[in-house]
């Protein structure tokens, strides 16, 4: 594919995902099949999704190696995160790696809920991601700092990226175009 | 000798008090090792989870840090980090002025309210006429305000060396230069 935009080349790194039909099979095996008579139904694409963060697969590690044992509850003191607080942070960064302004840095709060501190090149944000809620300061380009309180059990998906997105996209360089999932 | 400077019951914080925050020593996620390390301020040295949220500080001098102060307080700290549930290495205060932390150029402010602790209050131990705090609605919102002010605003103070460290490490060094000196002979 070639794209006459940078923008067009960076939407083309969408992922999606299909269950191709059977015909698709068929065709590939027989050619005389007329390509318009393959249609995929609607119901069986998922997506489209986008590509997911370069960094997602590392920080998902990370969490999940950093899941407290059974039994070990009174050891924890922030070296662990209980697994409630795993499950609700990795689902979030599932969702949203792609519009958060890079790798975070991740650590335990005294409470137990994940901080994620993040650096972009006009700025930084620092966020807690509990199991229904997430709270982040973002301050851009050394403006007042700006809070962002999203109630992750009420909120839907789109409206979460949206509401991310708006912040995050003034924390990247603008003169160089938007770095998804760097 | 000049004496240590102590606040007078009931006068005001004033302007260029450096106010301190303690910082402790705070551990990593086990399953995150491989991550850099952190050089700016920890979301932890400015979390309070006590409700109502009653965020503590030092006052660490009249107009600027006063060694006699800090010398006064690094043992109460000390002994703080000792009084964990797991001990934590007392490191030293990220500080800056109560003017600032009060009013700052831009985001929400903090006034500070001088709360000296007495000898006679059952729920401390220690006498501290250097405390004080401030209040909050949300402790992580309080948490996170906090650590973009004093890392924007302020400046970290490492704690005085431990004296009874220091002492301990002479009697080491001329314990062993002692027995090298038997030794020879």
């Amino acid at each position: 594919m070639i794209c006459s935009t940078a923008e067009e080349a960076l939407s083309s790194s969408i992922v999606f995902e299909a269950r191709l039909p059977t015909q698709w099979g068929q065709a590939a095996a027989q050619p005389n099949v007329p390509l318009d008579s393959l249609t995929i139904p609607s119901a069986d694409v998922i997506g489209p999704r986008p590509a997911p963060a370069a960094w997602l697969q590392a920080v998902e590690r990370r969490i999940r190696n950093s899941v407290l044992p059974l039994g070990r509850e009174h050891e924890n003191d922030g070296r662990w995160l209980r697994s409630e607080i795993a499950t609700a942070a990795t689902a979030f960064f599932e969702m949203v790696s792609d519009v958060l302004p890079g790798e975070p840095h991740i650590y335990s709060s005294l409470s137990g809920d994940l901080i994620a501190e993040f650096t972009g090149p006009r700025g930084v944000m620092n966020a807690v991601i509990s199991s229904k809620l997430f709270l982040a300061l973002a301050v851009v380009d050394d403006e007042a700092p700006e809070e962002t309180k999203i109630d992750l059990a009420a909120a839907n998906p789109t409206t979460i990226r949206d509401t991310l997105r708006a912040i995050t996209e003034r924390l990247r360089d603008r003169e160089h175009g938007r770095e998804m999932g760097t | 000798m000049a004496e240590r400077w102590v606040p007078k019951q009931g006068s005001p914080i004033g302007p260029k008090e450096p106010i301190g925050r303690r910082l402790f020593d705070e551990p990593a996620l086990v399953g995150a090792a491989d991550q850099k390390p952190k050089e700016t301020l920890d979301y932890r040295h400015f979390e309070e989870r006590r409700t109502p949220i009653e965020v503590s500080f030092d006052r660490l001098g009249e107009r600027g840090i006063d060694r006699k102060v800090l010398n006064f307080v690094t043992p109460i700290a000390r002994r703080q980090g000792k009084a964990f549930r797991v001990q934590k290495k007392f490191d030293g205060w990220a500080y800056m002025p109560s003017e600032q932390l009060a009013n700052p150029p831009k985001g929400t402010g903090f006034p500070v309210i001088p709360s000296p602790i007495k000898y006679d209050e059952p729920a401390h131990v220690e006498h501290n006429p250097y405390h004080a705090h401030t209040t909050g609605q949300d402790t992580h919102s309080v948490a996170l305000h906090l650590q973009y002010l004093f890392s924007k605003h302020g400046r970290v103070r490492p704690c005085p060396r431990d004296p009874s460290r220091t002492f301990a490490r002479a009697r080491q060094f001329w314990t062993s230069v002692l027995r090298r000196c038997r030794l020879a002979d």
